[in-house]
């Protein structure tokens, strides 16, 4: 296992996250992930999930964060969210700033404070994050009365004027509803009125549309596009798919086996690949208009529990030669808000 | 194409569920139309795409072509044969020539049996194998769905989503069949795995010449394994063509609405979004059941119901149903 790294002050070794002073950036970001380890005890081991991730949010930005199943982009949100069950799980170093304070080490007091009303979450189905046997107005009412300083006759107010700001028709008549009797994009409709309403500076979408068909899955997207503009929201996309980063997302942090392969533009990542898994995995994907054989990427993702010295994408990798068994690459950071974990950038 | 050529054949297939209410004095309340009205036919070694979004019927009309659920109306004919009125014997004979594969690799192995066990059984309720020639098939079975024989008595927990997948596909394999259903055989699946198994049904489908019905809602991969499309929009073939027509020049609007989304990808930022949602399969609008979100419906598309037909601007086999299909 590597070396705890300090957590202040010190830019993490070899890592490329620190924008070079006089960078683009127009401010300091919103939300810092530095170095961020999570582990899981098991009986088959310590199975690390998170290994070592760093990426940064702008205020009103839309990152994407892709990655397979498996490749510790969720348990990254949940991470940020203080929601990484412990035990088994637990957060081994790193540091995640919100504006530049550290939510690890916080209470679960203050956790529920930030939550909801400065960082929001919507999940992939919604029917599971809504509670059955409540109507739609009593837990939009429940969560702004708990963090916004207002009365109920106002909560319903709010609740009415974010229904009707994610486009829900007969807003006033859709409160008395029970989630049953939603259909799914309208109970995600809901979620996202639900979690505006607290006006976050930042909201965690995980895989926000999977459970959609394709034309609600589009409206959707077009949605949340709509509300990151009209509330200057910043939102954390984590997606398994390029269609989804390719409508709404700025940036992309390609993920795999715990750790950040790549951060780059989506204009960069899609048509300028420079890793060889982002290349694998934009390549082997079906495309409308294209027919014959997909380029599969040969063999499964590694065993966290137990991962082979080196790249962890080595065994499948076609580019692959003796070098990459050594150690781990470091992510670097290889141009104007572009990082690269790759051995070949190393030595580029 | 004539009905004798063909391997599967269905004509005005129809299914509605009865909703009831509850309590004492349950009645039928109103009926479900799963599927109301379809016919399309699958040639040996012929892909058929059965495309749409959730609710359109497509799966179940998957399940009526294995005979797991009984249409309310229609037939179904299995070289000539309406599956029907198969007795015992033809029907153990059909379930060796038509086979599934299901779209969740969890939970269609049986945990407790190991791998080989679970590809056997169908080999040996067939009572064509025992003993060696038993183990012998399972053997080849896996090695040509691309699994290590070697572990062959481990059980599926032990395995990923697509090496479980591989497994569901080989115990459809195991008797031989000559058309297998696959419904949403690759979307449970991560995009790297998912490429893997989308080309080894390929492989299959050219060594073993399988026809497959193959259920999806992803156009992307229907394209790649189809050979012909159908389009479903509330339990009715919109749209039937070869797909190389139905995607370069789809007729009616839902279809091109369909992939217009599916395209986003390369249409950043605004452009017209399929509005609305699917109505209700309990009430269905009158005339033609897209007409609540189709931009172009007018008077006559709430009177009448579009028969799926040819027109003078399709390519032959390329039938629509729509009073005003899109210019070619």
């Amino acid at each position: 296992m590597a070396a705890i790294h300090a957590r202040e002050g010190t830019p993490i070794e070899g890592d490329g996250l620190s924008r070079p002073a006089g960078a683009t950036a127009p401010s300091r970001p919103l939300l810092q992930i530095e170095d961020l380890r999570t582990y899981f005890d098991t009986d088959r081991g310590i199975i690390k999930a998170v290994d070592g991730v760093s990426y940064e949010i702008n205020p009103g930005e839309v990152l994407a964060v892709v990655g397979e199943s498996g490749s510790g982009k969720s348990v990254t949100a949940m991470s940020i969210m203080g929601l990484v069950q412990s035990p088994p799980g637990r957060i081994a170093s790193g540091a995640i700033r919100l504006a530049g304070e550290d939510l690890i080490g916080k209470s679960e007091r203050e956790m529920l404070a930030i939550r909801g009303s400065r960082i929001a979450m919507i999940f992939q189905d919604p029917m599971t994050s809504l509670d059955p046997v409540f109507t739609i107005e009593s837990q939009m009412a429940e969560a702004i009365l708990q963090h916004r300083d207002v009365g109920g006759a106002e909560a319903r107010d709010i609740a009415i004027e974010m229904l009707a700001r994610v486009h829900i028709p007969d807003p006033a008549r859709r409160l008395g509803a029970y989630p049953f009797e939603l259909s799914g994009g309208l109970r995600q409709r809901v979620m996202i009125a639900m979690q505006l309403a607290l006006r976050p500076s930042l909201l965690i979408a995980d895989e926000p549309t999977t459970a959609l068909d394709v034309t609600v899955q589009a409206q959707i997207l077009s949605l949340l596009k709509e509300v990151q503009a009209e509330f200057n929201m910043a939102i954390l996309l984590i997606t398994h798919d390029f269609g989804v980063v390719q409508r709404i997302a700025d940036r992309v942090a390609v993920m795999y086996a715990g750790r950040v392969m790549e951060t780059a533009s989506v204009r960069s990542i899609v048509e300028t690949p420079r890793h060889p898994y982002t290349r694998a995995l934009l390549s082997s994907r079906p495309r409308i208009g294209e027919r014959g054989r997909l380029r599969a990427i040969p063999g499964t993702p590694p065993n966290l529990a137990n991962p082979l010295p080196g790249c962890p994408f080595a065994n499948r990798c076609a580019e692959v030669d003796d070098s990459c068994w050594i150690d781990v690459p470091r992510l670097r950071a290889v141009g104007p808000d572009r990082q690269v974990r790759c051995i070949r950038e190393d030595s580029a | 194409m004539s009905g004798d050529t063909s391997l599967l054949e269905v004509r005005d297939l129809a299914k509605s569920f009865p909703i009831r209410t509850g309590g004492v004095f349950s009645r039928e309340a109103a009926r479900l139309t799963a599927v109301d009205g379809v016919s399309f036919s699958i040639r040996a070694g012929e892909t058929l795409g059965l495309v749409g979004e959730s609710g359109c019927g497509k799966s179940t009309t998957g399940k009526m072509v294995m005979r797991l659920i009984d249409p309310t109306s229609g037939i179904i004919r299995y070289q000539g044969q309406d599956i029907q009125t198969l007795k015992y014997q033809e029907l153990r004979w059909l379930r060796q020539e038509v086979q599934m594969v299901f779209q969740d690799p969890y939970s269609s192995l049986n945990p407790r049996r190991t791998i080989a066990e679970i590809i056997a059984y169908p080999l040996e309720i067939s009572g064509k194998y025992r003993g060696k020639t038993l183990r012998d098939r399972v053997l080849e079975l896996l090695e040509q769905v691309g699994m290590d024989p070697n572990h062959a008595n481990r059980y599926p927990h032990q395995f990923s989503g697509g090496q479980r997948q591989r497994i569901g596909i080989a115990r459809a394999l195991a008797l031989s069949p000559k058309l297998i259903v696959l419904d949403e055989p690759v979307s449970a699946l991560d995009l790297s795995i998912q490429a893997q198994i989308i080309n080894l049904l390929q492989d299959l489908q050219r060594d073993l010449g399988l026809a497959y019905l193959f259920i999806s809602h992803d156009l992307n991969v229907v394209e790649y394994l189809s050979d012909r499309v159908a389009v479903m929009y509330l339990g009715k073939i919109v749209e039937l063509a070869n797909s190389d027509d139905l995607f370069q020049q789809p007729q009616h609007p839902y279809t091109r609405d369909l992939l217009s989304a599916a395209l986003s990808e390369r249409v950043r930022g605004e452009q017209a979004l399929l509005q609305g949602e699917i109505p209700s399969p309990i009430r269905i609008p009158s005339g033609c059941r897209f007409r609540t979100r189709c931009r172009k419906a007018v008077g006559q598309c709430t009177a009448e119901i579009p028969a799926l037909g040819e027109t003078s601007e399709t390519a032959p086999g390329h039938r629509v149903a729509c009073h005003f299909p899109e210019d070619a």
